[in-house]
């Protein structure tokens, strides 16, 4: 065995977010982590790469007992992690970001660069894994920097590697060249514990799978003993895959967006058309510029050609103010960096869109505020300690709705949704799956957007597909299969 | 005929002001970064006037606080050859060492005033900043404290010249042994008026009886000011306070009579004087001692106070 | 043991301010703890609290003014010159702010437009202030002919308590109330703590990064203007002094709040430890360097407490 939990806890301020753990993991293994977000997932990998001290229980590893005090000490005895939110210098090269952490060689009292180059490359072909290793950090793309980031943990001899939610900006074919190098990881001995909401992930890649619910572990299984519903069964205590149904009644056109094209050149000629009472999906590969039109139609990315009309009436030079105004509200995918102000209060990020609306003179009326506030979050069931609580402590699905709460005060006619399931938990993302079916069904446009090509069929009406920067076809989601949609993606 | 011989005597008599002179006709530069300031002013006037009276031509250099172009200035003075003699006014010549060196191997003699000495130089004249503090510190405590009392001291050792008043305060402070130092406090250069006030105020608190505190010596004027309003607000009139340098306001509150009661002023007029003459006993010919020339100083108090209020 | 470091957190910089004034009153009670002193002290902070109320603005934006200090110096001038002059006394002191408006509102558009580190951006506009000085002054103190009633608003006192330590609350109590209870202040904390974000929720980030700036090079030069008139002139570099205290004064602030964020009663807390520790360490008679020392530790103390409190809330 190469590592076990024995009765591991851990708690915060008196609350349990782990309980109990008993956990093990063999050498050369694939195995699934999954849970609702809040399960105690997270606290687990902070535990085993030394970030949180270990307080109850005991880590063992090939048998003996081990102190994990500092990510060092972790990282020495062969532990790497690769998170969500990268952890990459920008302006370092990748040859300098795979020695993050680790000693440069030296000759002469010189950095030996050629040495660095040497061993940075050897590690990534034994990988299979094709980088530009003189390219910084900062100039990579998303599945480049994961694959940087996983040469970086094979610089040392791993031998368990932690993904989590590794695919999260990567889109199905970046996946698969992801899938890969974890098969070739797995051959070499080297034991991975892969954690994510995907479960088709989880089918294809796991050997064995553990399951977390709120900080307690339910039990580990063998892969191929379960299925999808049982797993999910496992996780949640009361969750039945509900389809949802579409009334299908297309009213007037709220948002009509042709030929647009943004100043970066991203976007290249890009058209959308969304009616009130459907659910729009659009679906690309990442680099076809869809979460780039959605800025642009939102005024937020500056444009170099092409129009937006709302309701059949031209609208010039937009901006996001002027689009919240119009009835326009964009749910970004970059959730702290454009969504959020982790800081702040989750009052104080609810009521940021529409402050006018409590105000007189500039002056907010702290009750009408409170008021407004606490009816939404209510509404969309956010589970906080307080509206005071700083919005960067709740959970990923949590801050989600808050986002969903933010967009919901301005009362808006169209949602341009980006990823807005993304790093949630599955309660929360068929809440907002309804939610968003509800608002539609009220007579308002969603352009629902996400690189999890399933989602987007279970949920829209109609797809548009974006590839390259242009808009291609628009297929009624009626009967058709991933396949289909999958080929209109990569036949252009 | 006679009354012609006369006249001659005369006119010779009055040209001898310059008979012991080869002055007339010479070129002088007035070189300053300066001119703006008001007492660099005063002494670039006074030293023209006194020139020109005597026949040399004059030439006012000023270069609007730009070191680097005065540097340059000197080189173009030092390689024309038309200049027989160059006056810093006001201007540290360490920072210029290099094109004053093309000055001196032309053979032109370099005058400071109120400027710095450097080897090379004929003379510079200023005033003594130990002398002026020996000039205050006694009067405070001949004078004013009558030898014995308490005493709280504004200073500013970073400032080169503040800190040789300082140095007279220490070395006076030992000969009198009735006198105590209450505490010495320093007072940043930014806003030393404001500053000296606060910490004069927060003082008064510490020390509330009448007469525990005999006099505030300043090392400059501004604190002195800003220890004077303290005291003005405070009610305390028996506390008396110098400064040093002269400045109008310090000036106009010994006028009023209040707790300040006197200042010592730089005589800037009497180094362009002394500029002057050296300059008149160089080109007559006369060995001069080379390096600092002071001009002394003067006390301002109450009774000669009128003639220092400029108009 | 938990809940006593948390609350150390949230009030060890309030608890720091008592034992401050707690030692002082026994070293020097008969001098320190009076209402007269304390009055005095309200009198000495008043001006910092003002230029630090500015800075409070632009560093809740996440941005820095390094010309504040500049500005207030260019105020007095400004000012002082206008009523040598001959200016009307209002005219002198309501020029200079609508100046001190258009020259913050440059400092702001510049950030924002150009996307230039404000850092940078009003180190430049410090020395282009600093130039402007010189060129009005010549490098001198303006004291010549200033008008007696030039001087009122400085000195002038209701009953005991001193104008300036009123027009310090009143600023207190303006600005304390736009930050909490208005669009503005709610504004200016979102772009601070996320601008994307801000953006997206449709605020106009621009404008108030002007804003932010404007008001603050206002209070600046406000600040500058009450120097003036306190000292009965203005020195080229009167302001220049207050720059790092202000800012360690907001930096001190934060840690007065919750969120660790700058706030215009922390801000008058931070200023108020600084003054009363002056104003104590003078009356102990301590040595200048021993003032700075103490000070200095004290500053970066109260910093490492909010610190500690942090990570142990993570």
């Amino acid at each position: 065995m190469l590592l076990q939990t024995k009765h591991l806890s851990k708690q915060f301020n008196g609350i349990y977010a782990l309980r109990d753990i008993n956990f093990s993991l063999e050498a050369g293994e694939v195995h699934g982590l999954v849970g609702e977000n809040g399960a105690g997932k997270s606290t687990l990998i902070k535990i085993l790469t030394g970030v949180y001290s270990l307080e109850e229980g005991e880590v063992l590893w090939n048998g003996q007992p081990v102190q994990l005090h500092t990510p060092v000490e972790s990282r020495r005895i062969g532990i790497s992690v690769i998170h969500q939110d990268r952890t990459l210098v920008p302006t370092f090269t990748g040859i300098e970001n795979a020695y993050l952490g680790m000693a440069y060689p030296c000759k002469g009292g010189r950095v030996d660069w050629k040495e660095m180059r040497r061993r940075v490359s050897e590690t990534a072909q034994a990988l299979g894994i094709e980088l530009d290793l003189n390219k910084m950090a900062a100039e990579m793309s998303p599945p480049q920097r994961t694959c940087l980031e996983i040469v970086r943990a094979m610089m040392n001899e791993c031998k368990l590697l932690i993904l989590d939610e590794p695919t999260a900006s990567l889109t199905d074919k970046e996946s698969e060249l992801l899938f890969g190098i974890i098969d070739t990881l797995k051959s070499k001995g080297t034991a991975i514990l892969y954690v994510t909401h995907r479960m088709d992930e989880i089918f294809r890649l796991t050997d064995r799978i553990t399951i977390f619910k709120n900080g307690e572990m339910v039990e580990t299984v063998w892969t191929k003993d379960t299925d999808k519903d049982s797993l999910i069964g496992k996780m949640t205590d009361n969750w039945s895959a509900e389809t949802i149904a579409s009334s299908r009644r297309m009213g007037e056109e709220l948002l009509r967006a042709e030929h647009i094209q943004s100043k970066d050149g991203i976007v290249k000629d890009a058209s959308l058309s969304v009616h009130a009472g459907e659910i729009l999906g659009v679906f690309g590969l990442g680099g076809s510029g869809r979460t780039e039109l959605l800025e642009c139609i939102y005024g937020y990315r500056p444009m170099q050609g092409g129009q937006v009309m709302l309701k059949g009436k031209k609208e010039e030079n937009l901006t996001p103010g002027k689009a919240i105004r119009k009835g326009l509200a964009l749910i970004s995918e970059d959730r702290r960096g454009k969504a959020l102000i982790g800081n702040l209060a989750i009052r104080e990020n609810v009521a940021l869109s529409c402050l006018g609306d409590f105000a007189a003179g500039g002056v907010i009326s702290g009750k009408k505020e409170r008021e407004a506030v606490s009816a939404m979050v209510k509404r969309l069931q956010v589970k906080m300690a307080s509206e005071e609580q700083r919005a960067i402590e709740l959970s990923g699905g949590n801050q989600q709705k808050v986002v969903f709460a933010k967009t919901l005060m301005t009362h808006p006619q169209v949602f341009l949704c980006d990823e807005p399931t993304q790093a949630v938990d599955v309660m929360t993302r068929a809440e907002i799956h309804r939610l968003l079916r509800e608002q539609a069904d009220q007579g308002c446009g969603v352009v629902f957007m996400s690189s999890d090509l399933k989602e987007v069929m279970e949920i829209a009406d109609r797809i548009q597909i974006i590839s390259g920067g242009r808009s291609r076809e628009l297929l009624e989601n009626d009967g058709i299969t991933s396949q289909q949609v999958l080929a209109c993606c990569y036949h252009q | 005929m006679k009354k012609l011989l006369v006249v001659v005597l005369a006119l010779m008599m009055l040209l001898g002001t310059v008979a012991h002179a080869e002055i007339a006709g010479k070129q002088v530069a007035l070189m300053t970064p300066y001119l703006g300031s008001v007492t660099t002013n005063q002494m670039v006037e006074y030293m023209k006037t006194d020139l020109e009276s005597k026949g040399a031509t004059v030439t006012v250099i000023n270069t609007n606080n730009d070191f680097a172009m005065l540097a340059s200035r000197i080189e173009d003075v030092a390689t024309s050859g038309q200049t027989d003699a160059i006056v810093l006014v006001s201007a540290d010549p360490s920072q210029i060492a290099n094109q004053l060196q093309d000055a001196f191997e032309a053979g032109i003699p370099v005058f400071g005033c109120d400027s710095g000495f450097i080897d090379g130089m004929a003379v510079n004249a200023t005033s003594d900043n130990y002398q002026m503090g020996e000039l205050i510190v006694k009067y405070v405590f001949d004078e004013l404290m009558g030898g014995k009392g308490t005493v709280i001291a504004l200073t500013h050792r970073p400032h080169p010249g503040v800190v040789k008043r300082c140095i007279a305060f220490d070395d006076l402070l030992k000969e009198y042994p009735d006198i105590t130092l209450i505490t010495e406090q320093h007072v940043p250069a930014e806003q030393p008026i404001n500053d000296a006030q606060t910490i004069v105020e927060n003082l008064l608190l510490a020390n509330a009886e009448k007469d525990s505190i005999t006099a505030i010596w300043a090392a400059w004027d501004e604190p002195a000011i800003g220890a004077t309003q303290a005291l003005k607000e405070a009610g305390r009139d028996e506390v008396l306070v110098t400064g040093v340098d002269g400045n109008q306001q310090a000036i106009s509150l010994i006028a009023e009579g209040g707790n300040l009661k006197a200042t010592v002023a730089q005589n800037f007029e009497g180094m362009a004087k002394i500029v002057v003459e050296e300059m008149e006993k160089l080109f007559d010919g006369q060995e001069i001692e080379k390096g600092e020339k002071y001009a002394p100083a003067t006390l301002i108090t109450l009774d000669n106070v009128n003639e220092f209020i400029e108009k | 043991m938990k809940n006593m470091k948390k609350s150390l957190q949230a009030y060890g910089t309030l608890l720091a301010l008592a034992i401050i004034i707690l030692v002082f009153s026994i070293l020097r009670p008969a001098a320190f703890f009076t209402v007269r002193n304390f009055i005095n002290i309200s009198r000495q902070i008043s001006l910092m609290v003002i230029i630090s109320i500015g800075a409070t603005l632009v560093m809740s934006i996440n941005e820095f003014d390094l010309s504040v200090g500049s500005m207030a110096s260019l105020g007095g001038v400004m000012s002082a010159l206008m009523a040598v002059n001959g200016l009307p006394l209002p005219l002198c002191f309501l020029l200079p702010i609508l100046i001190s408006l258009v020259i913050g509102w440059i400092n702001g558009w510049i950030v924002a437009k150009f996307k230039v580190l404000s850092f940078i951006t009003t180190l430049g506009m410090s020395t282009v202030l600093s130039g402007v000085i010189y060129r009005l002054t010549g490098g001198a103190t303006v004291f010549q002919n200033i008008p007696k009633g030039f001087s009122w608003l400085g000195t002038f006192k209701i009953g005991e308590i001193p104008l300036l330590s009123v027009i310090m609350l009143a600023f207190v109590v303006l600005f304390g109330f736009i930050m909490r209870h208005t669009v503005l202040g709610r504004r200016l904390y979102a772009i601070g703590g996320n601008e994307e974000t801000s953006k997206v929720a449709g605020i106009n980030v621009p404008l108030y990064k002007n804003i932010a700036f404007a008001l603050c090079a206002v209070l600046s030069c406000i600040t500058g203007m009450l120097i003036a008139s306190r000292v009965g002139s203005a020195n080229t570099t009167a302001g220049d002094g207050y720059f790092l205290s202000s800012y360690a004064a907001v930096f001190i602030g934060c840690t007065v709040s919750k969120k660790g964020i700058p706030n215009v009663l922390g801000t008058l807390v931070g200023c108020a430890i600084l003054g009363i520790l002056t104003n104590g360490l003078t009356m102990l008679q301590m040595p200048t360097y021993m003032q700075d020392i103490i000070t200095g530790a004290i500053i970066i103390f109260a910093v490492i407490m909010q610190k500690l409190g942090k990570g142990n809330a993570n």
